[in-house]
């Protein structure tokens, strides 16, 4: 063979080798896109990326890069920069979607948009076709089994003097706060336009409170050290604790279940419409659903099915989603920011 | 031969002068567009009608209103002075005589302990708050020890009250007394002490009447720095001081990031910040006329 016919068989050769993935990685729709979302952090992020990131870029190429902040931070980023919106995709939850909603910040988006929206529950979008709800988190009481001993039924029980200075609470600063002063202020005669029997129900167990916390993890971790002994609190991290061994009861109280949704939000002005589309898609297929609700036993938003097993932990699941207490979020986020000053008045 | 021609001194000195000036340029042009202009940007907010963030318009002192006449708020406002106040009188005792000896040493001595001082300052402070919370946590370090040692007999709650959060600062910004008391005293001359010494004066006298006055700016620095510091803490009130424990650090950023009332946020930082200039001016007015008194002392 002659040394010319030799390097253009090579050539060919090489070609023939390359061609395939070349042509499969050019397919990739998304290839060079990534999306920017925020998130809640630790074991929610973790999943978030495992479960929706990962399959999205194994079958499209789309990149996903989650910022964990409180959810009002990245809402305030928006709101900053909206000509050039610092995310893709909001992850919120209800009391802020009002806001949203208000400033205009954030895209509707319907069944005809995106089919995969037929999954969601009958009734469980609380705010028309503005975001895509995906897990119920619910408010409900916890206490360490092995310290208080005389089990905790109400938040009127917080008061209790087994449990003076070992009660945390969350600030109406996050949500779960929110829930909770609203839990006691309608159960003790009031209602989202007069909180004040909350307050004053809250004032009455001053002694209890050890300390107040706008931040979820914060709380968790005191109930994990046992520096707090019992508070109003997030179903699933109740259950995640448990998981890891700490001897946290849940318990339903006898003021009800309050809950909020958790929703994914496309951004308005994001240039990657068919990449948030194709996230959200995926956000609320089984896959990533069903790990979530078995990782943290909050009630999913869609009709997956979950073994009898995990279904028997999460307390908002299938028929029992009918006891969760309705919220007007609208009165909520125009009340919120009074609600927070008095608060701190009345804690101080 | 001929001399080579010198500019006369007037034109030397405006030549220095642009010269200056150019290499200033880059770095004020900086602070201008990223520190004052935003800054005249928040004074104007904080003088908007109304409480939304963004479209403000109108001009009302409704925020101030708010601020100064509502007892709540002032009673924070002291509660923060008072932690600076507290904060940076602690820091001085503990980082005066940390700082002094850490000038007084030799060089070679001297490097790993100054690293020692300075690696708090490298770590992020919600990763140190966090480590407190377990460090004073009834099942913390501190408890075991005191339990160990038999001086308690069960946990104590050492979380979520003043002195927790004072202990905290205290350690966060102790580097920074440290370091503005170390750079002043390394400028004393040690001979100056001796010269005391061989007038029989003992080691407080000298240190009262030689080392303290030499020292008086980098004290005041170490004081000032350490008060606007903790003045704007916010992270650590939040975690460590519980319900009862507010400083105007954590309700700016509540009203920023949370209730959304930019304007009103707006106007208390500018409170904070009048405070905390009017203390710096205390400060360096305090410096000037011991200066001057030393000037005029020296001249007779």
């Amino acid at each position: 063979m002659k040394r010319r016919s030799f390097l253009k068989l090579a050539a060919a050769s090489t070609a023939t080798f390359v061609a395939p993935a070349v042509v499969r990685a050019q397919s990739k729709r998304f290839d060079g896109v990534t999306l920017n979302i925020n998130g809640y952090g630790g074991d929610y992020d973790r999943l978030t990326m495992e479960y929706i990131a990962k399959p999205l870029e194994q079958r499209s190429g789309l990149k996903v890069n989650i910022q964990a902040s409180e959810s009002t931070s990245a809402v305030a980023q928006a709101l900053a920069s909206r000509n050039n919106p610092p995310f893709d995709i909001l992850l919120t939850d209800s009391p802020i979607m009002p806001q949203l909603i208000k400033a205009d910040l954030i895209d509707p988006i319907s069944p005809k948009d995106l089919p995969s929206l037929a999954k969601l529950l009958p009734n469980v979008r609380e705010f028309g076709d503005y975001g895509i709800p995906f897990l119920t988190n619910a408010i409900i009481l916890t206490y360490n089994s092995k310290l208080v001993k005389e089990p905790v039924t109400s938040y009127a029980d917080l008061k209790s003097p087994d449990l003076k200075g070992h009660v945390g609470m969350l600030s109406p600063a996050n949500s779960g706060g929110v829930l909770a002063l609203i839990a006691l202020a309608e159960s003790n005669g009031g209602s989202l336009d007069n909180i004040e029997p909350g307050l004053k129900a809250l004032t009455s167990m001053r002694e209890s409170i050890a300390t107040i916390s706008p931040a979820t993890v914060t709380i968790q971790q005191l109930l994990e050290q046992e520096e707090i002994w019992a508070a109003p609190f997030f179903d699933g991290r109740i259950y995640a604790s448990r998981n890891r061994g700490k001897p946290l009861a849940s318990v339903i109280p006898k003021e009800g279940i309050y809950a909020v949704n958790n929703y994914w939000n496309p951004v308005k002005g994001s240039k990657k419409r068919d990449a948030v589309f194709a996230y959200i898609e995926q956000a609320v297929s089984d896959e990533a659903i069903g790990h979530m609700v078995e990782f943290f036993r909050y009630a999913p938003c869609t009709d997956v099915k979950v073994s009898p097993d995990v279904a028997k932990d999460v307390v908002v699941y299938g028929d029992n989603r009918k006891y969760v207490k309705p919220v007007d979020w609208s009165k909520v986020a125009q009340f919120r920011g009074d609600w927070i000053e008095r608060f701190d008045k009345a804690m101080r | 031969m001929q001399q080579a021609k010198v500019p006369p001194l007037g034109k030397r000195a405006a030549e220095n002068r642009l010269l200056l000036g150019l290499l200033l340029a880059p770095a004020a042009i900086f602070l201008f567009v990223f520190l004052v202009v935003p800054m005249f940007g928040l004074f104007r907010a904080s003088f908007y009608e109304g409480n939304q963030p963004l479209g403000g318009v109108g001009f009302s002192l409704q925020h101030y209103e708010k601020f100064l006449l509502d007892g709540y708020y002032l009673s924070v406002l002291a509660e923060t002075i008072g932690f600076g106040l507290a904060s940076a009188f602690v820091s001085l005792v503990i980082g005066f005589p940390v700082g002094y000896s850490l000038a007084r040493l030799p060089p070679e001595k001297r490097r790993w302990r100054l690293i020692a001082v300075i690696l708090p300052l490298t770590l992020s402070l919600v990763v140190v708050v966090f480590g407190w919370l377990v460090v004073l946590g009834r099942n913390g370090l501190l408890n075991s020890l005191l339990i160990g040692f038999g001086l308690i007999d069960r946990p104590h709650q050492l979380l979520f009250n003043r002195t927790a959060v004072l202990v905290v600062l205290v350690q966060q910004f102790l580097p920074f007394m440290i370091l503005s008391v170390m750079s002043v005293v390394a400028q004393i001359n040690p001979v100056l002490e001796q010269a005391a010494a061989n007038l029989r004066a003992n080691r407080f006298t000298t240190f009262r009447r030689v080392v303290l006055p030499l020292a008086m700016p980098g004290i005041l620095s170490g004081l000032t720095l350490v008060f606007i510091l903790t003045a704007s803490a916010f992270i650590t009130p939040r975690l460590i001081g519980g319900p009862r424990i507010q400083m105007i650090g954590s309700l700016i950023y509540q009203q920023v990031l949370t209730i959304l009332n930019w304007p009103f946020a707006a106007a208390m930082a500018f409170i904070l910040l009048i405070i905390t200039l009017a203390v710096t001016w205390v400060a360096n007015a305090t410096l000037a006329v011991r200066l001057d008194s030393e000037k005029s002392g020296h001249a007779n």
